[in-house]
């Protein structure tokens, strides 16, 4: 059980730790920054994508089967919610040949994406666009891109809407 | 034992407040305004309704406890609480207690 | 290479390609292919220009704790992406660590515990949302150093329960139910206390302090000299910690039907048809003069019968029951919209439900955000 000693020791400590904290947040600013223990900040302080595995002290090997026009990414953290619309995302690239992603194990909280793209430049002015080049991490990048913009177009719709049924409430 | 807290499926807990006007407008409007949020605040008013002698399914109807995995919790619920505690030895002991 | 022109055929065959396909047996037409490559001629690479012009949001109801809304032009993967993260990654507050003093009730302390955990609490929206901060467990194989604390006004809520059973002196003679005979016999979760400390006063006082979101839970049943004395310490946390964490009783979509009668069902046919659905999805016209007239409409000569006609898609439960009767055999069509996601939130109290959907976007972008950061750092 517990120890008895308890909120007494948090009220104690509260006045004197707090003073850093005390200019409230704004009401619209997102005050998440100041919040160092959010899981979603931390995430900004942690590297939790590699390409290359580390191997003993200072031998760095490529995640397997990876060169210039293809390679796999490992996140860490993330699972099917991030890793099934990032793989939409990135299949919508036209540079992308093939964009896939896994859970190897469920007890591991780690993803992995797979990118290959095309490598020969499409020709000119015949509309076949689609050939260009570009490598998986420029990929990767407009993936995460595209999806953020995906975000603050459904966030507009959503207020939108919201206003609509709003006035259509009021009427 | 006793009620559980949340539905172990959906994990609603139970209704808001079931007022006359709040249950005459689902009547009409159907259960799709009022629903259950958790299932611990329901079992006793849904005691009620069965003394009054509301048939079950129509008294969880009422209840807005309209899931079938809400519903489960508070049919398939069997109030054992009520059994254990005519065994108390807390007055007994206090009694004890007092006489030295 | 010239793009090829596809056909009116095909043309047709693909604007069809975004019902998915509903058999008595199978399911057809189930992937997207909205993808650059896989329709000769069609360009299908991600715009964010036809991305605007083509999602629809329509708002079918919202109350506080439910709503219900249409995304319609998403893909699959990002809507799921929005509902996981509904039920998961969305941050409340919950009771995480109990103190008992004292517990002489026949609820042992750890079901009590697990019990309190799951009350749903609401409170001050600024709050909970921007004044609260994430409380970090210290390490368990250090532990927390002696006289040290981290709970403080901006991370921890204080609650408390104290609360005996007792005699109801007043009571009459004999009376057997026992919350007439006894004082709290019954703990609610309105016997809850908030214990406000530091600048909680400032956001959780009046209207917005700490509460149980549902008052008559029931918590514990007592008799007389039976006590419970607890001090309780709430944290935010999220779904996929706990799911007492989680902000929603459930967070889903279902795609839209849609029902096509192919050939007219008249008749008796057409009453049986309609009990075939839930009430409000077929209804029943008269065969009109016009219609009857015509020849090769399949009304010819049934003037003045009833037929079968569509009125809300939208109310079907996709049961397939029409689908099992012969008289029915080729004349109606079942499908879904693969792109239209009918969105069905309730909250559990502490965050509006419609908030929760907007939260859901922001967690997503956020996280993307951190990602990208992540990526102009990686090792080549």
């Amino acid at each position: 059980m517990p120890p008895k000693s308890k909120p007494a020791e948090a009220k104690a400590a509260a006045p004197s730790e707090d003073v850093s904290m005390t200019d409230a947040p704004e009401a619209d600013s997102p005050p998440l920054i100041l919040d160092e223990h959010n899981p979603a900040i931390m995430a900004f302080g942690q590297q939790r994508i590699r390409t290359v595995e580390e191997q003993d002290a200072d031998l760095l090997i490529q995640l397997p089967g990876s060169h210039e026009f293809a390679a796999s990414f490992e996140f860490t953290k993330e699972d099917h919610t991030l890793g099934n619309a990032l793989r939409y995302i990135i299949m919508k690239n036209p540079d992308v040949e093939f964009c896939g992603y896994s859970i190897p194990h469920p007890s591991e909280e780690l993803m992995n994406i797979r990118i290959q793209t095309y490598k020969s430049r499409g020709v000119e002015g015949t509309g076949a666009n689609w050939f260009a080049e570009g490598t998986p991490t420029e990929a990767l990048e407009k993936g995460l891109n595209d999806l953020i913009d995906l975000c603050d177009v459904v966030t507009e719709k959503f207020q939108g809407a919201q206003e609509e049924y709003g006035t259509k409430m009021k009427a | 034992m006793i009620i559980p807290v949340r539905c172990f499926s959906c994990g609603k807990v139970k209704l808001p407040r079931r007022k006359d006007a709040l249950y005459f407008m689902w009547k009409i409007i159907g259960a799709v305004l009022i629903q259950v949020k958790v299932v611990g605040d329901l079992w006793e008013r849904y005691l009620k309704l069965i003394d009054e002698g509301i048939q079950d399914g129509d008294a969880m109807d009422q209840l807005g406890c309209k899931r079938y995995c809400c519903r489960r919790m508070i049919m398939t619920h069997v109030d054992l609480i009520e059994k254990l505690l005519k065994y108390n030895p807390a007055e007994r002991d206090a009694k004890k207690a007092a006489m030295g | 290479m010239a793009p090829i022109q596809p056909s009116r055929e095909e043309l047709d065959r693909r604007k069809a390609s975004h019902v998915v396909g509903i058999n008595a047996e199978t399911v057809t037409n189930v992937s997207s292919t909205d993808f650059p490559g896989h329709w000769p001629g069609e360009d299908n690479s991600w715009s964010l220009e036809e991305f605007r012009n083509t999602l629809k949001v329509d708002m079918h109801h919202s109350t506080r704790t439910e709503s219900s809304f249409s995304l319609i032009g998403i893909d699959a993967s990002v809507a799921n992406a929005f509902r996981r993260i509904m039920i998961a990654e969305i941050p409340s507050v919950a009771i995480e660590d109990v103190f008992i003093h004292n517990n002489t009730s026949i609820i042992q302390d750890e079901v009590l515990c697990q019990r309190l955990g799951l009350v749903p609490f609401q409170g001050g929206k600024q709050g909970i949302r921007e004044f609260l901060k994430w409380h970090k467990k210290a390490n368990p194989e250090v532990g927390q150093p002696e006289g040290e604390s981290d709970k403080f006004d901006y991370n921890t809520i204080i609650l408390s329960l104290k609360i005996e059973c007792t005699r109801n002196k007043e009571a009459e003679k004999g009376e057997s139910d026992p919350l007439k005979a006894y004082h709290n016999a019954h703990v609610y979760a309105k016997d809850i206390q908030f214990k406000p400390f530091g600048r909680q006063e400032q956001y959780f006082s009046g209207d917005d302090a700490i509460r149980p979101t549902n008052p008559d839970i029931l918590i514990a049943k007592l008799r007389p000299g039976q006590c419970i004395d607890i001090d309780m310490h709430a944290f935010k946390g999220v779904g996929s910690d706990h799911a007492k964490f989680s902000p929603v009783a459930t967070a889903s979509y279902r795609l839209l039907p849609t029902i096509t009668i192919t050939k007219p069902i008249l008749g008796k046919d057409a009453e049986k048809f309609q009990r075939c659905f839930p009430h409000g999805v077929i209804k029943l016209d008269k065969v009109s003069k016009k219609e009857a007239m015509k020849k090769g409409s399949g009304y010819e000569g049934h003037e003045g019968q009833n037929k079968a006609v569509v009125l809300d898609a939208m109310k079907d439960t996709v049961s397939r029951e029409c689908l099992r009767h012969p008289e029915f055999e080729g004349k109606v069509k079942l499908g879904r919209i693969r792109d239209h996601f009918i969105f069905s939130v309730e909250s559990v109290g502490q965050w509006e439900s419609e908030d929760l959907f907007l939260e859901s976007v922001k967690v997503l972008k956020t996280k993307c955000e951190a990602l990208k950061k992540n990526l102009s750092t990686i090792d080549r």
